[in-house]
């Protein structure tokens, strides 16, 4: 393979479920995540993310499409790739009379080798306790433990379905830096998240899925120069409701007193034309967040509500 | 590496398998230790003679004069019946090879390592095979003390360990069962419904053939594994290889099918 090739490549790839109607689960897939890439896939609960990365690992089998990783066919040659892949399930289930460190030697066993230095490094980082039964753990410690299988033998390629959920703020630091330690190891990490503020603290590219359909899929920062900002406007002078509503580019517009509120598309001059006979004592523009960004790729309708817009633009405004 | 999900069933299982096999040596202790003299064995047998032909083939028996004998008494008393209680023993099993870990969510993860389907089911077949042949050891070790302690029942040890071994395919039959079924339905408790009706049926289908041999039934007993259990021609006779061959190779048949599903189809539910 060559230095360039991607090490994960789906073409027009599709699954549908039977049943009646038949799910489509995902829709003609055409990605690619490159060597050394922590890749983000965002989607809402139900999008295809599983599905997705079940079609990777060769849990289940593609309805049309194809799937390679490292350049090699998914399904045939899936027990090369696995060797290669550590993989964090979205849900860990394992078996409950067993101790974690009597899986970790399973595993390794399996895996044909096992570095248990490293393991207890990692369990240390993660301040995790190997010696007890899967069943005392709580859904975080479980996190943990499946950050440890998928980490411990240092994978080429980690495929993480939801890592953080269930974890606290301070082992989501440490799972940030082992993606960053990972990444500047010439890894690959292919993570799927609903949780954009990790997306955005440690992924590079972002693919968001809806439906079984990919949206689009962007380097983070570039998704969060999209071609609209929150503008909050405070007037010497009450303003009517619809003062403003009808200028091109601009919505949402909440009016609160001689406070307004709006959503702006496009460049600023029709807005400036607009209060060209209005005082303005202050103007702050904020760039959407990610999770607006995202929102928007969910909805035809305003991606926050005001309540919420408000709550963003003042943050914005405190920053 | 190759062996490690088969040394992983062994190392999970061994105390299982060790109360499986002293519970059902306790029972075959029980059986034999409650026999005072071979006058014993008569009555019974005498008493048997007064039972509906049905209930005397349900009991494992044909030959009332056999019977009376040492053999033919735990033909009937033990391993007449024993064969059911290995079935579900297979059963069990082989709702671990796949189906118990899939219906959990840990099939996922398993098979995210680099091991190939048809290993995982392969080993695992090959642990529970072994641990079938570990409770048969042990059922069989109680089995040899009780005699040792009961004059009464003088019986060729040779007879007796080829009775037991002829546990071992139809046990076998009844584990590949239970993968293929797994391997099909996925769900567990689909796969428990079936293949408890499988070994039913065969239990009945055997039985009723015997019981009523100028009727339909009896061509259709030979559909049932039971019919090659055959544990008093064993006894009588000594082993019929043809039985046993049939048996491995319906096993081998269900557990290639077993795995061909397995292999192509998709994990999870």
């Amino acid at each position: 393979m060559s230095a360039e090739a991607p090490v994960i490549e789906t073409r027009e790839l599709s699954k549908v479920y039977p049943g009646r109607p038949p799910k489509t689960a995902l829709d003609r897939l055409t990605l690619s995540v490159n060597r050394g890439e922590v890749f983000g896939y965002l989607g809402p609960n139900g999008a295809g993310k599983t599905t997705t990365i079940k079609l990777l690992l060769d849990l289940i089998r593609p309805t049309s499409g194809s799937v390679s990783l490292f350049g090699l066919d998914a399904n045939r040659d899936s027990v090369a790739i696995r060797r290669r892949v550590g993989f964090l399930p979205g849900e860990l289930n394992l078996w409950d009379n067993q101790t974690s460190l009597e899986v970790i030697r399973y595993f390794g066993r399996v895996r044909g080798s096992l570095d248990m230095s490293y393991v207890k490094t990692l369990a240390e980082r993660l301040d995790f306790d190997l010696t007890r039964k899967i069943r005392t753990y709580s859904t975080g410690n479980k996190r943990k433990l499946g950050l440890i299988l998928a980490f411990m033998n240092r994978p080429e390629l980690l495929i993480l379905d939801e890592p953080t959920t269930g974890l606290d703020p301070l082992v989501q630091q440490t799972f940030y830096q082992m993606v960053q330690e990972a990444r500047a190891e010439g890894r690959t990490v292919f993570m799927s998240s609903h949780v954009l503020s990790e997306v955005q603290a440690i992924c590079e590219r972002v693919g968001i899925i809806r439906n079984g359909r990919l949206q689009t899929v962007e380097r983070v920062d570039a998704l969060t120069q999209v071609d609209f900002r929150w503008v909050s406007l405070r007037l010497r002078d009450p303003v009517p409701p619809d003062a403003l509503a009808h200028v091109p580019g601009v919505s949402d517009v909440v009016v609160n007193g001689n406070t307004v509120q709006l959503r702006l598309t496009g460049d600023f001059d029709p807005l400036l034309r607009a209060l060209s006979n209005t005082y303005v004592q202050d103007m702050r523009v904020q760039e959407p967040t990610l999770e607006e960004i995202f929102l928007a790729y969910y909805s035809d309708t305003p991606p926050v509500n005001n309540q919420r817009r408000f709550a963003t633009s003042n943050r914005g405004a405190a920053r | 590496m190759r062996g490690a999900v088969f040394f992983e069933t062994l190392r999970r299982s061994w105390q299982s398998m060790l109360w499986w096999g002293l519970g059902l040596g306790a029972l075959a202790f029980l059986v034999i230790i409650i026999v005072p003299d071979v006058q014993v064995l008569e009555q019974m047998a005498r008493m048997m003679e007064t039972l509906p032909p049905i209930l005397i083939q349900a009991l494992g028996g044909g030959d009332i004069a056999y019977m009376a004998t040492p053999e033919g008494y735990l033909s009937v008393q033990y391993f007449g019946f024993i064969l059911l209680i290995f079935a579900v023993y297979a059963v069990i099993s082989g709702l671990n090879v796949t189906a118990n870990d899939e219906e959990r969510g840990t099939l996922d993860v398993v098979l995210s390592l680099p091991l190939p389907r048809e290993r995982l089911v392969l080993e695992k077949f090959l642990a529970y095979a072994l641990l079938t042949v570990g409770i048969i050891a042990i059922s069989f070790v109680c089995m040899w003390a009780a005699i040792l302690l009961t004059p009464a029942l003088a019986i060729d040890l040779n007879k007796l360990v080829i009775a037991n071994i002829n546990i071992l395919p139809s046990t076998l039959l009844v584990l590949s069962v239970t993968i293929l079924l797994s391997s099909v339905l996925r769900r567990r408790s689909h796969t428990i419904a079936l293949a408890s009706a499988f070994v039913i049926a065969s239990y009945f289908l055997d039985t009723l053939g015997r019981a009523a041999p100028d009727t339909i039934l009896e061509p259709l007993g030979y559909l049932s594994f039971f019919r090659y259990y055959d544990v008093v021609g064993i006894m009588q006779h000594g082993i019929t290889w043809s039985n046993v061959l049939l048996l491995l190779a319906a096993t081998a048949f269900f557990l290639a099918t077993g795995v061909w599903f397995f292999r192509r189809r998709d994990v999870g539910l």
